[in-house]
């Protein structure tokens, strides 16, 4: 669950959308005012905040939330439902998710979510193909960004978009998509484009930790499919260190096989062999700390994918 | 000054007085009554408005009445009022340090923070405690990798940790505490460290209160806490188990701890009861290890598991001992995570 600073917020899409301080608080409030506001030191009424949103072309938080008003109950069942899908046990994600259909509002931010989780769960158990799945994305991200290409690839693709972490999701599978569909490019572009928000430091710190991590892990696959190895290798470092230092089993294994995988690719390049065989030793070792790592944890699918990588590149199986 | 000020949170927005939204919601759904909610935090009434939304208590209280049903307050979107937050500020600013072991400078932050004002005295008193206990017992544990620990520091980290229970829990006894208790996790961090390093009751008393509170976390709590107050208080009935000789009880312990530490999302405690898996499997099998091949081969996988785990993430003391036991109990050397 996320939590924004709303002076960030103001800042970042007032700079996305290409207005000035004055042009924003113009019959709102004082430019000192949106100023101060804009550096997190001045406490903004929900009142202000709905106007310089709506002035932006910007939908207000008030209909900007999932699960409205008293009901905790869909709340449990919203969590229920994403460990279930993070455990790969999808019919009990339809359970879940029949439940939450019946109980969620009609909010456009509830529709919204609705769409993202209904289309990851009908591609997780291929009931609909990716190229439906991309269309089904791209409609959802519409709802609440409804220029959001302009961001991603189009004129504005330079600006920092501070973008919720409803619609983070639903770039990641966007993300996602694009690699499976062999569009390397397009995907890397998605997740460097999230971690560039996640960057701007709008968000609180404990979930930009974790989206990020998740965010480094995702693009180093492509990159690594695009032979850019050291730039993959850099990523699945900066993510590695990032886990080590919050203590963060999550997305651990998926970053250590990075690192090793990327290693491995590098020392095949190598002409010193000395080096080679050094890197290669280093790169067989990481992939059998992940290996052990994702047994400590009870990870058979990781344990399955690290041993086919073993086989295939060092001729061992654990 | 600079203000976090976070208005919005996508998956849920609650009216402004969020806690008690959460707090009406759970206790509802546990069925649980006001009094074991609010016992030793706030008075009923309190509680009660609080739950209509009608008043709005400061921001230590609420995180104090959610920690009873196993919630943390950052779960849920938090509006705190200006002097509140310096308060907010200054504890968290008190954890930080304690985290990056800036001992002299919480000294002085909890005395400059003793010196504020506050509607809950109790509660921010055992905040203080429950810090200078924290101190002490990292103290302890550093001297006793090296030395025996004196009794009489071990007497006074008891005493300042039970009088920082007291001030919540003021009826807690250690024999035959009520089942229908509830207890935030500062509270269940207190006793542990009690359990730890005094006698207050029999060993069997201590099992069953540490199961007890384990079936407590078990059922209410969530996320990062779950992780880390079960886990503190499965080490706990390990080594019950292990002052007990009760290997069986031993095993299971391990067993479920590592079950429970698994579905969590961070590594605390992973290693470690991969390790003593392996510490307990090697003492169940005995002189009879040389012969067994697929004993031995378990009790390599436990370390190989433990050891990873370690070299990964920097900790270098553990990752010594497993080294150490591999040498010497399976004359073999782990260093080439090869079995």
């Amino acid at each position: 669950m996320a939590n924004y600073k709303a002076g960030d917020v103001i800042r970042l899409t007032r700079n996305a959308v290409g207005m000035t301080q004055e042009e924003l608080s113009n019959g709102i409030c004082s430019v000192e005012t949106l100023s101060r506001i804009e550096n997190n030191r001045h406490k903004i009424k929900r009142e202000t905040y709905r106007k310089l949103m709506e002035k932006m072309g910007r939908g207000v938080h008030d209909n900007c939330a999932l699960c409205m008003g008293r009901d905790m109950s869909l709340l449990e069942e919203y969590i229920m439902f994403e460990d279930a899908m993070a455990k790969r046990e999808y019919s009990v994600a339809e359970r879940y998710l029949a439940h939450i259909r019946e109980k969620i509002s009609g909010s456009l931010v509830d529709r919204q979510y609705l769409k993202r989780v209904e289309n990851f769960l009908g591609y997780d158990m291929k009931r609909i193909d990716a190229q439906e799945c991309m269309s089904q994305l791209h409609v959802a991200m519409k709802m609440t960004v409804p220029d959001y290409e302009c961001y991603l690839w189009g004129e504005k693709r330079d600006k920092v978009y501070p973008y919720r972490e409803q619609e983070i999701l639903i770039l990641m599978g966007i993300g996602n998509t694009y690699y499976d569909m062999n569009e390397m490019d397009k995907a890397i572009w998605v997740y460097e484009t999230i971690i560039k928000s996640l960057d701007a430091g709008y968000m609180d710190a404990k979930n930009v930790e974790e989206l990020k991590l998740i965010n480094l892990a995702n693009l180093v696959r492509p990159l690594g499919k695009l032979e850019r190895y050291e730039e993959a290798l850099s990523k699945a470092e900066e993510g590695l260190d990032m886990a080590v230092s919050q203590r963060y089993a999550h997305a651990l294994v998926e970053l250590l096989m990075g690192v090793a995988w990327n290693k491995l690719k590098l020392a095949k390049k190598m002409e010193d062999s000395k080096l080679q065989k050094q890197e290669l030793k280093e790169s067989n070792r990481m992939m059998r700390q992940a290996y052990y790592i994702a047994a400590a944890r009870k990870d058979v699918h990781n344990q399955k994918l690290i041993n086919e990588n073993l086989k295939y590149h060092f001729g061992e199986e654990i | 000054m600079d203000k976090n000020i976070f208005v919005e949170n996508d998956r849920h927005i609650m009216e402004i007085n969020s806690a008690g939204v959460v707090l009406a919601y759970y206790r509802n759904k546990y069925s649980l009554t006001l009094e074991q909610v609010c016992d030793g935090i706030c008075s009923v009434s309190k509680l009660l408005r609080m739950e209509k939304g009608i008043r709005c208590v400061d921001s230590l209280t609420s995180s104090q009445l959610l920690e009873r049903i196993g919630k943390t307050a950052d779960q849920f979107e938090q509006l705190l009022n200006d002097e509140d937050y310096g308060l907010w500020r200054a504890r968290e600013s008190i954890r930080k340090s304690i985290q990056q072991r800036k001992y002299g400078k919480v000294k002085e932050d909890l005395a400059s923070y003793r010196t504020m004002k506050n509607n809950a005295p109790n509660l921010h008193e055992q905040f203080c405690l429950y810090q200078e206990v924290m101190m002490k017992a990292e103290r302890l544990r550093s001297v006793g990798r090296v030395h025996y620990v004196p009794q009489d520091e071990q007497a006074e980290l008891c005493e300042t940790a039970l009088r920082a229970l007291h001030l919540t829990k003021p009826a807690f006894v250690f024999c035959g505490s009520g089942e229908r208790q509830l207890y935030t996790s500062t509270e269940i961090e207190l006793i542990l460290l009690v359990v730890h390093y005094g006698t207050y009751c029999t060993d069997t008393q201590t099992e069953d209160m540490l199961l007890n509170l384990f079936r407590h976390v078990d059922y209410y709590y969530l996320e990062r806490e779950r992780q880390k107050i079960g886990y503190l208080i499965l080490e706990e009935l390990i080594e019950l188990a292990q002052k007990l000789q009760d290997w069986d009880k031993e095993l299971d312990y391990i067993d479920k701890g590592i079950d429970f530490v698994v579905q969590g999302r961070e590594i605390t405690g992973v290693a470690r009861l991969h390790f003593l898996k392996a510490q307990a499997l090697q003492r169940q099998c005995g002189a009879a290890l040389a012969e067994d091949n697929v004993f031995r081969k378990e009790i390599q996988r436990e370390c190989l598991m433990a050891y990873s785990v370690c070299e990964v993430f920097g900790d270098v003391c553990l990752m010594e001992a497993i080294k150490r036991f591999c040498e010497e109990e399976l004359k073999w050397q782990i260093t080439r995570l090869e079995m």
